[in-house]
């Protein structure tokens, strides 16, 4: 069973590698950042660190970055949501969507610019463009978190459908 | 409560852990002590990423012509009207070029001594008349030739202020006076040097120009010139070449058809002989 879970989620990181690249190539969105918060707080911490780690590691090397700057970037968003998530619940509402695609927004702002930092020493230069366009992307991403979370939901209602009730 | 502030912690504390993790991967790094960590994931995914990256960009390059599908249609519809545009400069080009053409073919074999009118071919040929856009206006009259070079293409048969009919010679109401000749329509030129070889009557038939009594006894061929000589048209104008000779030894004369040097359908410019 461990062999077969290994084989998949190696086979799940290929496929992931490929995806992400075709979708921020197509729409500029992060896969991977849809898959990391849609499983957040969702699978075993550990498991879910350990094959975050490994991916953000593919994607510098992919990318062309100097390892490590992918989680470190992610660290930004991933610090907000949980500094908001004490006050605000992040589950389920239009607030919580609102802020959700604001934490997206600062993910993609930052990977636009903090790459420059660490590659030829000092923050990229941004346009209203690029700024409008990364809002763009943190609302589709916050969209894919969104219908991934609505699906997953959906199993859950079909799953306690097939259960016998004892009141 | 206590469960959750707990589990908040552990969040905390992993996050905390790996931005450790990851500094200290950005320094070993940046020493190149990682080198070997980084070849070996680049050998393995780098194929991937680089091909979902294509099929990405590929898939944004339809949506985006999609997208710009109005776009498209606009450059098409500029493109059409700068090709009609096109064509109609090189339509007009064409024009000239015939025009010059028939000017040279006119100074070459064209008698010098006469006037001439140029006038341009209005209308396609209908019951081999055709219509020219010079009339009285620029003293064109019922009974003038209409030639092109030392080539007959027709006569003035009606006429107005802006323009005029012409009949051609395979108009059924056309009979004209024709020699036969040996010879080309450079040789028409200088009569004196070709050889006559039979007189004949040239007349317009319902399948083409037909050519009559001509003498049984000429050496008549197929391919002789036929220039017609009739007083109502002046004399030496080329009609054509002859064609389908009959061979009936029993009859008093032969006869045969002119295959015109012209294709009067294709014909632009004419030159009308005015009498002065």
């Amino acid at each position: 069973m461990l062999i077969l879970n290994i084989f998949l989620t190696i086979l799940g990181l290929f496929a992931l590698v490929y995806l992400e690249s075709m979708f921020l190539s197509l729409l500029g969105i992060s896969l991977s950042l849809i898959i990391f918060f849609f499983l957040f707080r969702k699978v075993d911490l550990k498991i879910f660190s350990i094959i975050s780690f490994i991916v953000f590691l593919v994607f510098d090397v992919v990318y062309k970055l100097p390892l490590g700057s992918n989680i470190l970037i992610l660290s930004i968003p991933l610090l907000l949501y949980l500094l908001i998530s004490m006050f605000v619940s992040l589950e389920s509402s239009l607030v919580a969507f609102l802020i959700k695609t604001v934490i997206f927004w600062v993910y993609y702002i930052v990977l636009l610019t903090l790459p420059n930092l660490f590659v030829v020493g000092r923050l990229g230069a941004l346009t209203w463009d690029e700024v409008l366009r990364a809002l763009l992307s943190a609302f589709l991403t916050n969209l894919g978190v969104f219908i991934l979370d609505y699906i997953l939901a959906g199993f859950r209602r079909r799953g306690n459908s097939s259960q016998i009730r004892l009141k | 409560m206590k469960e959750d502030s707990k589990k908040i912690s552990t969040e905390y504390l992993a996050l905390l852990g790996g931005i450790i993790f990851s500094v200290g991967l950005l320094i070993l790094d940046s020493l190149g002590a990682l080198f070997f960590l980084r070849s070996g994931i680049s050998f393995v995914m780098d194929p991937v990423a680089y091909h979902g990256s294509y099929v990405g960009s590929e898939v944004k390059g339809y949506f985006e012509t999609i997208g710009r599908l109005n776009e498209f249609r606009r450059e098409y519809s500029e493109l059409s009207m700068k090709v009609y545009e096109q064509e109609v400069a090189s339509a007009f080009y064409s024009t000239l070029k015939e025009e010059n053409e028939a000017l040279k073919k006119q100074i070459a074999l064209g008698d010098a001594e006469q006037k001439y009118v140029l006038a341009k071919v209005l209308s396609p040929r209908e019951n081999n008349l055709m219509r020219i856009n010079k009339g009285k206006d620029e003293g064109i009259a019922i009974g003038d030739v209409v030639v092109l070079g030392n080539m007959y293409i027709g006569l003035v048969v009606e006429v107005d202020e802006k323009g005029s009919l012409v009949r051609l010679p395979s108009n059924r109401g056309s009979s004209l006076e024709a020699i036969v000749i040996e010879g080309d329509i450079e040789s028409v030129r200088n009569m004196d040097g070709v050889t006559i070889l039979t007189k004949g009557v040239v007349e317009g038939a319902p399948d083409g120009i037909k050519i009559e009594n001509m003498s049984m006894n000429a050496s008549l061929k197929n391919g002789d010139t036929v220039v017609l000589n009739d007083t109502r048209v002046g004399e030496y104008l080329v009609l054509g070449n002859l064609v389908g000779l009959s061979e009936n030894p029993a009859a008093t004369s032969r006869t045969g058809y002119v295959s015109p040097i012209f294709d009067y359908d294709r014909l632009m410019t004419v030159f009308v002989i005015i009498k002065s």
